[in-house]
């Protein structure tokens, strides 16, 4: 008998179960479909979180609006604007950049990434003696410096010498997100156009081809550059501030390697402070030094560094929303400090 | 008595639980929807002003309002351009059916990308490579309402309200990790008034944008779409999202 009651009773409540549910929501049941994959993310104001997957049904079909094919929200391209368009075929475009695997380059993998690199700034720089021209590609938007330089190749930065060493001290604003990476910074983004700074008649921009130098130019060593082998085969130059990669043509400008030791800087050398850190550093011609008893060593760039000025050979990278200054591996972020257009260094973490 | 308390308790809370989780779409909300992406599907040219406003975390970790003006302009399959103005500076993109450009007012700088031969397409995929934001597109789309049905659980109508002056219909649609309201105006054409997008997993951030000035079906030349750059302004390069 009890049992028989507790049976009405589930009977009674299942029932009522049913009742609850509405007929919108068995029409809703019908009406889940997969939206064609697309997320509504095409807005800033409008990015959604990322949902969990949902099974796709069957899309709605008799009830879909149909949208014209004249529509300026249809799919399919209207044949009779293509006609009219005007022929852009020879549209200049951006350069799109893909972030470097070696991201991650530290220490530790500097000297694999060194053989894919190692060549590079010599191979493609425009060697015409003859001419004194300025030379510059399609692409070239960077300098106008006089000399025989053909930017739109050249200048390949050789990656193991921009690599960034993080910031001692914690960042207390939020970084920059874009494409998986944190741009962390000390400071606010503040923009101004890339000037490359010309530090002198002794400064050569990177990809400067000379057939000779000067007498006083030192063959530099390199210390702890953990390669050793290609050490051996590439031989490197200093002059007063000034790195030349001897190549059989002759010299050529180039970044200042990591880890050369070079017994004295120009004078134009600027003390740069390390946010958060008591250490200063030297700058000078987009190379940083540190002191030591055999004169100075360059040291890769510090996350954190504010420099003044940028030599030639950067690029000017759109972000998301912000404009970097990229010079292989080191992103620059345009900032204000005291009301002069100053660069610091940005550190890039991976996203968690 | 004991043990049919127990039952009790146990099934309601079994229908509660079943409630939550259980979709609700409601019929009406779905109508609406349709109708207004049906409009929006005819319409073979159009110009709109939009104003938004945008939450996003400021150095304080507190959500900081961004207000920007924009003006819509699309014509054909393959033309469009906007132009902003705001706290999140001055820019424009120009779209001719095979180029994209993003023109920085503030930087003088801009982007030219060899873009798909469709609107629609192209704002897809400069989203998707760049992260390019196309402020108000999403309402565009023609696939709005099978979006909505498939990103959230929820969605209902809720009865007429008045935005500017002028009487909408009020829906919303939600899920775990957001809510979504749109205003869609009640006379004949049925076109967007209003959006409010709730970001519940990061920090309740709200994306909101309304309409107006809408002006469609009327004569814009190709030349608007055309891109002519200022002087001095420099091309530069862009980072691909991945």
């Amino acid at each position: 008998m009890k049992i028989d009651n507790y049976l009405k009773f589930g009977i009674g409540l299942l029932f009522a179960a049913i009742m609850l549910v509405t007929p919108e929501q068995m029409e809703a049941q019908r009406m889940r479909h997969g939206g064609g994959g697309r997320s509504m993310s095409r807005s800033g104001s409008m990015s959604r979180p990322k949902t969990t997957s949902r099974p796709k049904t069957t899309s709605r079909a008799t009830t879909r609006p149909s949208t014209s094919n004249r529509s300026f929200n249809s799919r399919n391209t209207s044949s009779s604007t293509n006609t009219s368009r005007p022929s852009t075929s020879n549209r200049k475009t951006s350069t799109v950049k893909n972030r470097s695997t070696n991201r991650s380059s530290s220490a530790t993998n500097r000297s694999t990434n060194r053989t894919t690199n190692r060549s590079t700034s010599t191979r493609n720089t425009d060697r015409s003696k003859t001419t004194r021209n300025v030379n510059r590609g399609s692409n070239n938007r960077v300098g106008n410096n006089n000399i025989n330089i053909d930017r739109s190749r050249n200048v390949t930065i050789n990656n193991r010498n921009t690599y960034v060493r993080g910031s001692s001290r914690a960042y207390v604003r939020p970084p920059y997100r874009y494409g998986g990476y944190r741009y962390y910074c000390h400071r606010p983004y503040y923009y101004h156009p890339y000037r490359p700074y010309y530090w002198g008649s002794w400064y050569h921009p990177w990809g400067y081809f000379a057939a000779s130098i000067a007498t006083t130019a030192i063959i530099v060593s390199i210390v702890n550059s953990g390669d050793d082998d290609k050490k051996e085969e590439e031989e490197y130059h200093y002059n007063n501030g000034t790195y030349y990669l001897k190549t059989p043509e002759g010299f050529v400008a180039v970044q200042a390697p990591v880890g050369a030791q070079v017994p004295d800087i120009p004078k134009e050398a600027e003390k740069v402070e390390i946010e958060g850190s008591d250490k200063s550093n030297y700058y000078v011609a987009g190379a940083f030094y540190e002191e030591n008893e055999d004169g100075y060593i360059v040291i890769p760039a510090t996350a954190g560094t504010i420099v003044p000025n940028l030599p030639d050979g950067g690029e000017e990278v759109k972000i998301g929303d912000q404009t970097y200054v990229q010079f292989g591996e080191t992103y620059y972020q345009p900032i204000q400090v005291d009301g002069k257009d100053m660069y610091e260094i940005a550190e890039v973490r991976p996203a968690e | 008595m004991k043990k049919r308390s127990v039952f009790i308790v146990v099934l309601i809370f079994s229908l509660t639980n079943y409630a939550q989780n259980s979709r609700e779409i409601d019929s009406i909300a779905v109508k609406l929807l349709d109708k207004m992406t049906a409009v929006i599907g005819e319409l073979t040219a159009v110009s709109v002003d939009l104003e938004t406003a945008t939450d996003k975390q400021n150095d304080l970790f507190e959500n900081e309002r961004f207000l920007g003006q924009h003006k819509l302009q699309f014509s054909g399959s393959d033309k469009m351009t906007i132009h902003s103005r705001g706290d999140d500076g001055n820019k424009a993109f120009w779209y001719n059916g095979s180029f994209l450009t993003y023109y920085s007012f503030d930087e003088n700088n801009y982007v030219t990308l060899e873009a798909p031969e469709n609107t629609m397409d192209m704002i897809d995929s400069m989203n998707t490579r760049f992260g390019i934001k196309f402020p108000g597109a999403d309402i565009f789309f023609p696939t709005l309402t099978d979006d909505i049905l498939n990103i959230f659980d929820h969605l209902k109508y809720l009865g007429k309200k008045t935005v500017d002056g002028q009487e909408c219909f009020h829906l919303m649609a939600s899920n775990k990790d957001m809510t979504f309201q749109l205003w869609i105006s009640n006379n004949a054409m049925y076109l967007p008034k209003k959006y409010l997008f709730l970001d519940k997993i990061n920090h309740y951030q709200q994306f909101e944008g309304t309409f107006s000035n809408w002006d469609f079906n009327h004569f814009i030349p190709n030349a608007v779409f055309e891109f002519t750059p200022p002087k001095n302004a420099r091309l530069i390069s862009i980072m691909a999202k991945s």
